[in-house]
């Protein structure tokens, strides 16, 4: 006990010594105690951390997956906040649900505004009535992943195997809802025929081509079968 | 009624095989699954020495969609003679190098080589004018009929009750 309490008298040092002898004991517990706030503030630091960082990846995860947009590609680059893509491939889901899928040299995707894809030499398989597939293409297009639309510039073309050939400068292609729509002279092709005019519409369901502006036609020569009455 | 001067193989009097069909609408709508083209707004068909004119046109292809590039169809014509069936609703008018017929409505058939022209039908070759109800064109044989009625479409026919109206001036001498 300390020289100070000595001197006190007799009952103060008991009540003293009654105070500070459970005090004395419980150093220890208040050590224990300490250490484990301590280590209570480390957990629940990390606690939360972690899930932060779940809840980033899920979001994340659901952003890409939300976007109806299936990104496949050859070779990727990063120049600041613009990625450069190889090859890219998209796919996405018109109306009805059926499956499109964009093909194209090279594709530019700027991380702020991840929806929108710049692309080279874009390449489209179409279906138009009855299955007939198309194929379209353009020189350049800037692909909107969010609204399913492309803006086709530098040369654009439709066409299928045997004997469709649709020729544009430029249009604008809706996949969602099966339409391209051009205000530039277009011109179309047909086994029969050839067709000019000054603005134009597709509607891939109906398959129906719609030619306003000093529409022009030539059809080839006209030459009548034998057998129908010609002499 | 004289036979108006005409070749074979074009879809107009007077138009011949080698002769491109030039149209021109303010509207066309193609349908590929149909193989059908509609034109609108002031058509104009020239083919060969004809002019048509009318308000809306339809064309149909031939179906042979399968022809291919090398233009082999079936009876061994070229791909390109695709026109089966022409129709034009009025007022349609048709000019040749010299007549003028006009009409609510007209067709063309491939398959009978014959322009028809149907509904208060004027033909008229310099000063003669005949009237009637229906005016068939063989590109054929390159006669022209005029019919009073064409109920039946009888060639030479005509329902009792309605009759031709024609009008020849004779030349000065």
């Amino acid at each position: 006990m300390s020289t100070r309490n000595r001197e006190l008298p007799a009952p103060t040092r008991d009540r003293l010594a009654a105070l500070s002898a459970p005090r004395a004991s419980q150093i220890p517990m208040a050590v224990r105690h300490t250490q484990r706030v301590a280590k209570l503030r480390r957990n629940i630091v990390w606690g939360v951390g972690g899930i932060v960082t779940i809840c980033a990846v899920f979001l994340a995860y659901h952003f890409i997956s939300s976007l109806a947009i299936d990104l496949r590609f050859a070779h990727i680059g990063f120049q600041g906040a613009r990625i450069t893509i190889e090859q890219p491939r998209l796919v996405g889901y018109q109306k009805d649900g059926r499956q499109y899928e964009l093909k194209a040299r090279m594709g530019v995707q700027d991380i702020h505004k991840p929806d929108i894809f710049e692309l080279e030499g874009l390449e489209a398989r179409l279906e138009m009535g009855q299955g007939l597939p198309v194929l379209l293409t353009s020189a350049a297009a800037v692909y909107d992943g969010k609204q399913d639309r492309a803006e086709l510039s530098n040369g654009v073309r439709i066409f299928d195997e045997k004997n469709y050939d649709l020729r544009l400068e430029s249009a604008t292609m809706d996949f969602k809802a099966s339409t391209l729509v051009s205000q530039r002279p277009a011109t179309l092709k047909l086994d029969c025929c050839d067709v000019d005019g000054k603005a134009v519409e597709l509607a891939q369901a109906e398959s129906r081509l719609t030619f306003t502006g000093a529409v022009h036609s030539t059809f080839h020569e006209q030459k009548t079968e034998p057998g129908t009455g010609s002499k | 009624q004289s036979p108006a001067k005409s070749g074979g193989g074009g879809i107009l009097p007077g138009a011949t095989a080698s002769d491109p069909v030039n149209i021109d609408a303010d509207k066309l709508d193609y349908f590929d699954k149909e193989q059908k083209l509609i034109y609108g707004g002031s058509v104009i068909v020239v083919n060969g020495p004809s002019t048509l004119k009318t308000s809306r046109m339809t064309i149909f292809l031939d179906n042979k969609k399968g022809a291919g590039k090398d233009g082999q169809g079936e009876a061994g014509g070229s791909s390109s003679d695709k026109v089966r069936h022409v129709e034009a609703e009025g007022p349609v008018t048709l000019v040749s190098p010299d007549q003028i017929a006009t009409g609510d409505h007209l067709t063309y058939d491939r398959g009978d080589n014959k322009v028809h022209l149907t509904g208060n039908v004027t033909w008229t070759q310099g000063e003669n004018v005949v009237k009637g109800d229906h005016l068939v064109y063989d590109l054929t044989t390159k006669e022209a009929h005029v019919l009073a009625r064409d109920g039946s479409g009888k060639e030479g026919g005509g329902t009792p009750g309605q009759r031709i109206h024609s009008m020849f001036t004779p030349k000065n001498k």
